[in-house]
């Protein structure tokens, strides 16, 4: 294979990664497709057979008109399309140019064209697949342009091996190497497998330390913008966990986030067993009640915190003990209603809210966990392994301004929101309806109508002009838990019954050996709670003493296959990739995508300065260093009297150290100095000016035949020539000329000492002198080898 | 691969590493800023990962093209003497001493400077590949040269490998006796300095050179106490023409055909040569001066004469001349002693006075009495009243400049060739 077929093939393979990186944006293999066999197409036909070989005209033609396409589409789509519709010519151009015959500014075009489109993916795209097909786009680059750097410069000369000369400087015609248009066997001859070997090495290594720098600079590189200003400008994908507000449409992509929250370990108040628990708990986080617009439910946190109280006497319980990770936990987690521990003293930290009785930390600003936090509750909720729909209302809600808040939708807005809500309400049952019933019709519309879809992703049908949960019910029907739990509490405000929503974790995976849930990310939820009044909750069957001034009914509007998209049953391993995989994407979201000045500081300078300040402590803490020679001296057998002993001469020896040590450093940097300055344009104009007589006789000496070797300094060569010169049967003065020379350049070179004007005219006579005995008078002098 | 040890340990490590920018990585340097920059200001990190990958072979570039000149070593393996006006064949030898890289696309670009003149011929080849742990010869032809003494330039090797971005450059130590020169068997204090040596190109000497020589001789040398002697053994008879001395002449078959007849003689080729050459650039005429041209056909002629005597051998030959400045050797006729004397005429300058008589008083006592002593001069020497009467008498002056001596020595494709005319020795006043 000759190394233009390489090149032609390895560009070939870099123009289609481009392509299928430009098409994962567009979300369409079409383009990949056309342009993989475009290019494998262009290798066969054009450049191995020679059957199509667009001609130039033709082929700007072509160009031309694909550029007035793109331009059109461009002035007609009018928004952010435009990148990609110029993207797309991109393409265009470059399929044009694989069915030309190349030549090296071919090559160079496809190549660039290929990287402007993969610039356009990357700021378009955010998938971590995207990184991995990066990856793989830039060792075919790395190839290509080794191939490319091969083959120009085996071009453009005849097929000698060298070159024949004898054009006057100036005039140089470079030969060419033996490549161009021959085998690899003739060019490397015998060599031939281990170049290959030597090449694709250089590619890998090379590929790998640039990925390493790649991090490094990445990294490194301070950024500019923190968490608010990234949200705003690439938050375009996020993951699924707890927020304290919810905004619908802010992502246009939400994965599931793996990442551990909390354990939880439910035990019977009573027996001290486990709680075997036969559905899945809700752990309340918070609780949102004013959804203010395009999709966003505000939080406000209640001021008034309250300490916990114990559960009632005579109502059994269930011990919930939960441990939450270290991170960044705005809420604490609880299934309602919340006590504290009988006969055991809470946590004095712990407390909770007088409105949405959400367990909480007194200290509102503490929302940082460096640690594991533990904390035990009660819970009266779990009864016969279920947990009780109703939360007991605990202050006269009718009369409370929240009352108002939970009821309150504009209806202007909600058009088919509203319609749907009756046109359910009416098919189900036409005649009057209790509240129950109006709860119980509205979430199985939700759940078991079939309209719906359970849905990670962004509707690509969404129409942003309308309100996101409108656009919800009226018109793509698909979404995530916060899209059916909004559209299930303003319907049923719609109606005009008081609801909320709850933003915390459903469910978990149970872990039967520890006999307790572990609680992910990825089980953050969202439901609805709808106020009953005293007489419907009793209705409902709410015992008395909890129904009395109401309870809030919890709805779960989402259909239940919300289950992890991952999830295959019956296949593990390949839920175990795709858990991966998601998993990846996380982290990718997380450290590539998310990567802000904030989180720059977090996880990557603040833990490097943490760690040499801790060097640094460990380093210069002497208890520590008493500790570490205890520890040695006994294990020697050593008394602690010599320890303190030995520590003065350790202490001495540290101090002797770093001294040594700082003089190397010294003596390293005035030898990196002085080697900067042995450079060959040490010699400054100036100092040229000042050693003619230097440079005279070394052209003297030059002359003679005895110039000066490499290794030699210039006394050294001084003095041969000076014992030399004497040899032969020099006079004194003539024979110690170059001795005097070779000082006086010392002294300025070296000395910086300029040398006066007697002095140099006198040295300048003995080099005459010595240029006349020498050449003129043939003197034949004996000079070493 | 190179097979002479010797060759390899006469390789030199290199110095004086450059990296420069070459055209193709200041647009790429262009196109990697403006996807960083774009990176920074939309604060998009996908770009930026894209622009740090554009980094890293860059900076790559530069560091694996200088480790690949790290790791080499060279050697100039030129010949220590080559012939003027032609071609001429050498190589570098390049030793890769690097444990498991090889060295890709090496650039070699040396120069050939003039002693004399400062003139400089550059020199480049080409190495698309040197494996590991081994030398490689780079053979290549080098340019036709003028005659005269030539030094190494400095020796710089190249390579933009792997993605010619960077041009990474290092030179060797640019004292010729660190770099290695191909050995010779002898060095003369002028030519010991110098890396190549381009001896004066050599012509042919047709045919008639040897009876012109004859006729020259004889008609050349007036000496009583060489006659008969120098004429060598009888040869046969022939008419007589203008210019044969009258002793020659056989009266008895004079008479018997009626037709003046003499005896021919055969020079005796054991005879020593000595070449007297004579650079002085004044001409015929003193308004005359003798061209570059003309002066090296003569020094071609000496040098196409030495090589004759030098390879037929058995004799003695001296070579002396009288350019700028004023030299003498003589030795047994040898290739040896050819190599030296084409060395010594290699460095002749020409003068614009004659330094003929300074030359001839060295001879003074020095030139064996039989030998003939050939003068090469552009015209004819005048010579001083009453110096050196014997060895005047012995010389023959050559004519090569003249028309008539072109049909006898000619140089291959000269087109300042003398047309050539009926041919006449003449001898010496």
């Amino acid at each position: 294979m000759t190394i233009e077929r390489g090149l032609q093939m390895s560009v070939a393979l870099v123009a289609a990664l481009g392509a299928c990186l430009l098409s994962m944006e567009q979300q369409t293999t079409a383009l990949a497709l056309i342009v993989s066999v475009g290019a494998a197409a262009s290798v066969y036909v054009t450049d191995m057979r020679g059957w199509v070989d667009l001609p130039r005209t033709f082929s700007n033609l072509v160009a031309l008109v694909a550029l007035v396409l793109t331009l059109a589409q461009i002035t007609r789509i009018g928004d952010g399309s435009d990148l990609l519709a110029l993207a797309n010519l991109l393409v265009y151009l470059q399929v044009v140019l694989m069915f030309q015959k190349k030549a090296q500014r071919d090559y160079w075009q496809i190549i660039a064209l290929s990287l402007l489109q993969v610039v356009v993916a990357a700021a378009l795209n955010l998938s971590m697949l995207f990184g991995v097909l990066l990856g793989f786009y830039f060792f075919a680059s790395l190839a290509a342009m080794v191939m490319l750097f091969l083959y120009r410069e085996s071009r453009g000369a005849p097929a000698v091996p060298a070159r024949v000369g004898g054009t006057p400087a100036g005039t140089d015609a470079l030969a060419t190497l033996p490549l161009a248009n021959e085998t690899a066997a003739s060019t490397f001859g015998d060599d031939r497998q281990a170049a290959y070997s030597d090449c694709c090495w250089r590619v890998l290594t090379i590929g790998l330390q640039t990925l390493l720098i790649t991090v490094f600079i990445f990294f490194a590189l301070p950024r500019l913008r923190g968490d608010e200003e990234l949200e705003t400008s690439s938050g375009a994908i996020g993951t699924t966990g707890m927020s304290a507000e919810v905004t619908l449409d802010d992502l246009e992509r939400v994965l599931e986030n793996p990442e551990t929250v909390m354990r939880v370990n439910l035990v019977d108040g009573k027996s001290g067993k486990p709680f075997e628990f036969l559905s899945e708990p809700y752990l309340h986080g918070t609780i949102v009640i004013d959804y203010h617009d395009n999709g966003h439910w505000r939080y406000q946190h209640d001021t008034t915190v309250q300490s916990l109280d114990e559960p009632p006497a005579d109502t059994p319980y269930v011990r919930q003990d939960i441990v939450v990770e270290p991170g960044r936990h705005p809420f604490l987690f609880s299934i309602a209603p919340a006590y504290r521990v009988p006969n055991r003293t809470a946590r004095p930290e712990l407390g909770i809210e007088e409105f949405s009785h959400q367990v909480t930390i007194k200290d509102r600003e503490r929302t940082e966990f460096p640690e594991a936090f533990a904390y035990s509750l009660t819970t009266t909720s779990l009864r016969s392994g279920v947990q009780d729909p109703y939360r007991a209302q605990p202050y006269r809600f009718s009369h409370s301004p929240d009352f108002e808040v939970c009821t309150e939708i504009d209806r202007d807005k909600f058009p088919q929101l509203c319609a749907t809500a009756e046109t359910v309400l009416s098919s189900a049952s036409p005649g009057p309806r209790d509240r129950l019933t109006t709860c119980r019709q509205l979430e199985a519309h939700f759940l078991r109508s079939g309209e719906y879809k359970y849905t990670l992703g962004r509707s690509p049908d969404r129409r942003f002009e309308v309100d996101p949960i409108e656009d919800f019910v009226g018109n793509h029907k698909s979404g995530h838990c916060e899209y059916f739990a909004s559209a299930l509490a303003l319907m049923l405000r719609s109606q005009g019954i008081p609801s909320r929503l709850v933003l915390g974790y459903k469910g978990g995976e149970y872990n039967e050996p520890g006999k307790y849930f572990i609680v992910r990310q990825l089980h953050a939820h969202a439901w609805v709670e709808a106020y009953l009044p005293k007489e419907e909750a009793l209705a409902a069957g709410v015992p008395a003493k909890m129904a009395r001034h109401g309870v809030w009914m919890r709805l779960d509007p989402t259909p239940a296959g919300n289950t992890p998209e991952w999830e295959m049953p019956g296949i593990a391993w390949l839920n175990s990739f795709n858990q991966w995989m998601d998993y990846s994407q996380v982290v990718w979201n997380q450290y590539v995508l998310g990567m802000n000045s904030d989180r720059q500081r977090e996880a990557v300078y603040q833990p490097i300065l943490d760690r040499v300040v801790h060097l640094g402590q460990q380093l210069l803490d002497p208890l520590a260093w008493e500790s570490f020679l205890t520890s040695l001296a006994a294990q020697f057998g050593l008394s602690p009297d010599f320890v303190r002993k030995a520590m003065a001469w350790f202490v001495t020896a540290v101090v002797l150290i770093f001294v040594i040590g700082m003089g190397s450093v010294i003596q390293m940097i005035r030898y990196l100095h002085h080697r900067w300055r042995r450079s060959p344009h040490e010699l400054s104009p100036e100092i040229l000016q000042q050693i003619p007589y230097y440079l005279q006789f070394e052209a003297l000496m030059r002359r003679v035949g005895f110039a000066r070797l490499g290794h030699q300094t210039p006394l050294e060569w001084a003095t041969a020539a000076s014992r030399a010169l004497a040899d032969g049967g020099l006079s004194s003065e003539l024979s110690h000329a170059p001795l005097q020379i070779v000082q006086a350049y010392y002294r300025v070179r070296y000395g910086h000492e300029w040398v006066d004007a007697p002095e140099r005219a006198r040295l300048l006579a003995s080099v005459r002198e010595l240029r006349h005995t020498l050449l003129r008078q043939r003197k034949k002098v004996a000079w070493p080898n | 691969m190179t097979t002479d040890p010797s060759a390899k340990r006469r390789a030199i490590p290199l110095g004086h590493f450059r990296v420069r920018l070459c055209r193709e990585g200041a647009y790429y340097l262009g196109v990697c800023a403006f996807v960083l920059l774009g990176s920074i200001l939309r604060d998009v990190n996908l770009l930026l990962v894209v622009a740090c990958m554009m980094i890293g072979p860059f900076v790559l570039n530069g560091l694996a093209a200088l480790a690949i000149l790290r790791r080499l070593r060279l050697a100039r393996m030129w010949p220590r003497s080559v012939e003027s006006g032609y071609p001429w064949a050498a190589h570098y030898l390049i030793d890769n001493h690097s444990g498991r890289t090889a060295a890709w696309t090496l650039q070699i670009e040396d120069q050939l400077v003039s002693a004399s003149t400062g003139r400089s011929w550059p020199v480049s080849a080409q190495r698309a590949y040197v494996p590991s742990r081994q030398s490689v010869d780079l053979p290549f032809t080098g340019p036709p040269l003028p005659r005269g003494l030539f030094r190494g330039g400095p020796l710089h090797v190249r390579t933009r490998f792997p993605f010619g971005l960077l041009a990474a450059s290092a030179q060797a130590i640019t004292s010729s006796s660190k770099v290695a020169t191909s050995p010779s068997a002898s060095s003369s204090p002028t030519t010991a300095a110098c890396d190549l040596i381009v001896t004066p190109r050599l012509g042919q000497l047709g045919s008639q050179w040897t009876s012109w020589l004859q006729r020259a001789e004889r008609t050349g040398r007036t000496g009583g106490n060489r006659n008969g002697r120098s004429e060598g053994e009888f040869h046969s008879m022939r008419d007589w023409r203008f210019g044969d001395p009258r002793k020659w002449i056989h009266w008895r078959t004079t008479a018997r055909r009626n037709r003046l007849t003499v005896r021919e003689w055969e020079v005796a080729q054991s005879h020593d040569l000595v070449v007297l050459l004579d650079l002085t650039r004044r001409g015929p005429s003193p308004a005359a001066t003798v061209g570059d041209a003309e002066i090296e056909r003569l020094i071609s002629f000496t040098a196409t004469v030495i090589a004759r005597q030098c390879v037929r051998g058995g004799t003695r030959i001296g070579l002396g001349i009288a350019g700028q400045s004023v030299d003498w050797i003589v030795g047994s006729a040898s290739p040896l002693v050819q190599d030296e004397l084409l060395r010594r005429l290699a460095v002749a300058e020409p003068t614009p006075i004659s330094t003929l008589p300074p030359l001839l008083s060295r001879l003074a006592g020095q030139i064996p009495a039989d030998a003939l002593v050939l003068l090469v001069a552009a015209s004819e020497p005048s010579w001083p009243a009453g110096e050196l009467p014997r060895l005047a008498l012995q010389s023959v002056y050559v004519p090569v400049l003249s028309n008539e001596f072109a049909t006898i020595f000619s140089l291959p494709n000269d087109a300042t060739a003398p047309t050539p005319t009926a041919l006449e020795a003449r001898s010496i006043p």
